[in-house]
């Protein structure tokens, strides 16, 4: 099950929080979760080039907060702070409700996965050769500190008359098990063939239900401090092998 | 028409050389190249290219050291950063010919170079560096300031924090009310009296 379900889904609640956080009566539910999505698809179209990773929506009384997660706060903010000032009205407006902007620096890009797939459909639209995307993005993530990492592009890879998928991974992603910290990101690039999907899953490590995502600690991962702390078994000689 | 600058050579070319090895060490002009396929790179200085190609079983092996510099934009501030670079990497050129075959699909899997397939029996040395300049651009660039300072934008009704001040902010949002605290025994104490009521029936 595991395998085919969104793993962000099939782990909120259980290792990961929900990026809505309100409560209303049930007759202003439709109206809140409705102002959400607009305020979600407003965000995704005017900050489309900063790398905005997710958007939490918070909200109290007639005061909305909004947290984007992004890996270029200067981009949201503009020059002297004046395309946020305008993001903020324009928020304003369209919720009726004062809005507070959040904007929150993501400290390792590399380890997120819609901001790896949406580098890596950047790169695919610039022309970049995709197994070399590909192998970069991989190798980043991995050197960031995950546990591993899958990508896998879709398409008109390289212009070919079929399309075709080709995956590369490196580390291990168990989606099946519930306290491991997987990200995925579905993204899309827009080529002059077409367009191309690329998928992304990212393991960062294992969190315990109620302990924080691993992503958020700078040290190394409880796998990883497992790792280190068992003792070295010796190694065999692969020269010696079949030797006298 | 196929342009062939300094750093391309055609299988043709390599051919001639048998199993010796073609060295190569030049100084390339990377912004043209780059300025029509990134925005993000404002400048890019000259690049100095150095490596080797020698045939290896079915394709050529490319193995390439490039160093220089380019001028990005800060991601917290968009003021402009001189990023060094220092890059190599190892690929394996495969003629279009053999692309797809047995023994390709079989190196692919365990060769420890990028196999990519030639175009027009070329291998783009060029093209292969200035991909790799944008490929090797960190995804957080800041200034030494922003580096050293770590100081934060913020403005009416909006701020910039980072990932550890809101994981606080969230921490001191979700202390409960201590009103709402004292419920949170009524279940437990409820179930205690009813289970001590069941005992006594029994009894």
């Amino acid at each position: 099950m595991g395998q085919k379900i969104n793993p962000i889904g099939f782990r909120v609640g259980v290792i990961r929080d929900w990026d809505a956080r309100w409560y209303a009566e049930r007759k202003d539910f439709a109206d809140n979760l409705h102002e959400d999505l607009e305020i979600r698809n407003y965000i995704a179209k005017r900050l489309v080039d900063a790398s905005v990773s997710r958007v939490e929506i918070e909200r109290a009384a007639n005061r909305v907060n909004v947290s984007i997660h992004t890996a270029k706060p200067g981009m949201v903010i503009g020059k002297g702070g004046a395309e946020v000032e305008n993001l903020r009205k324009e928020l304003n407006n369209l919720t009726g409700k004062r809005v507070h902007i959040n904007i929150v620096e993501i400290k390792k890009p590399d380890l997120d996965a819609h901001l790896v797939g949406d580098s890596v459909a950047k790169q695919l639209e610039a022309r970049i050769a995709f197994r070399r995307a590909q192998r970069q993005a991989v190798q980043r993530t991995m050197r960031a500190g995950a546990e591993g990492v899958k990508i896998l592009v879709s398409g008109r890879l390289n212009g070919a008359d079929i399309a075709r998928k080709e995956m590369q991974h490196q580390g291990s992603v168990p989606l099946h098990t519930l306290r491991a910290d997987i990200d995925y990101s579905w993204d899309e690039a827009h080529t002059t063939y077409g367009k191309l999907g690329i998928k992304t899953w990212i393991y960062r490590g294992e969190v315990l239900p109620g302990q924080k995502p691993v992503a958020d600690d700078a040290g190394p991962s409880q796998n990883q401090q497992r790792r280190n702390d068992r003792p070295q078994r010796p190694r065999r000689n692969n020269n010696s092998r079949g030797g006298k | 028409m196929i342009i062939i600058t300094q750093l391309q050579w055609t299988e043709a070319e390599l051919r001639k050389l048998g199993n010796r090895e073609l060295t190569f060490d030049r100084e390339a002009e990377m912004m043209p190249e780059i300025a029509d396929r990134f925005e993000d790179i404002s400048d890019a200085s000259t690049y100095h290219v150095q490596g080797t190609i020698k045939a290896d079983g079915v394709g050529w092996l490319a193995t390439v050291r490039a160093t220089g510099e380019v001028t990005a934009h800060s991601t917290r501030s968009l003021a402009p950063v001189r990023v060094a670079q220092d890059f190599t990497f190892k690929e394996l050129w495969i003629p279009q010919e053999q692309w797809g075959s047995e023994p390709v699909e079989r190196l692919m899997d365990t060769h420890q170079a990028l196999t990519i397939p030639m175009a027009h029996d070329m291998i783009d040395i060029y093209g292969a560096v200035s991909d790799h300049i944008v490929l090797e651009l960190p995804a957080q660039i800041l200034t030494d300031d922003e580096k050293q300072k770590g100081v934060m934008p913020a403005g009416e009704d909006w701020h910039v924090i980072s990932e550890e001040e809101y994981a606080a902010q969230k921490k001191a949002d979700a202390k409960p009310n201590p009103e709402l605290a004292k419920l949170k025994d009524l279940l437990t104490k409820q179930e205690d009296e009813e289970k001590q009521d069941d005992d006594s029936d029994k009894k």
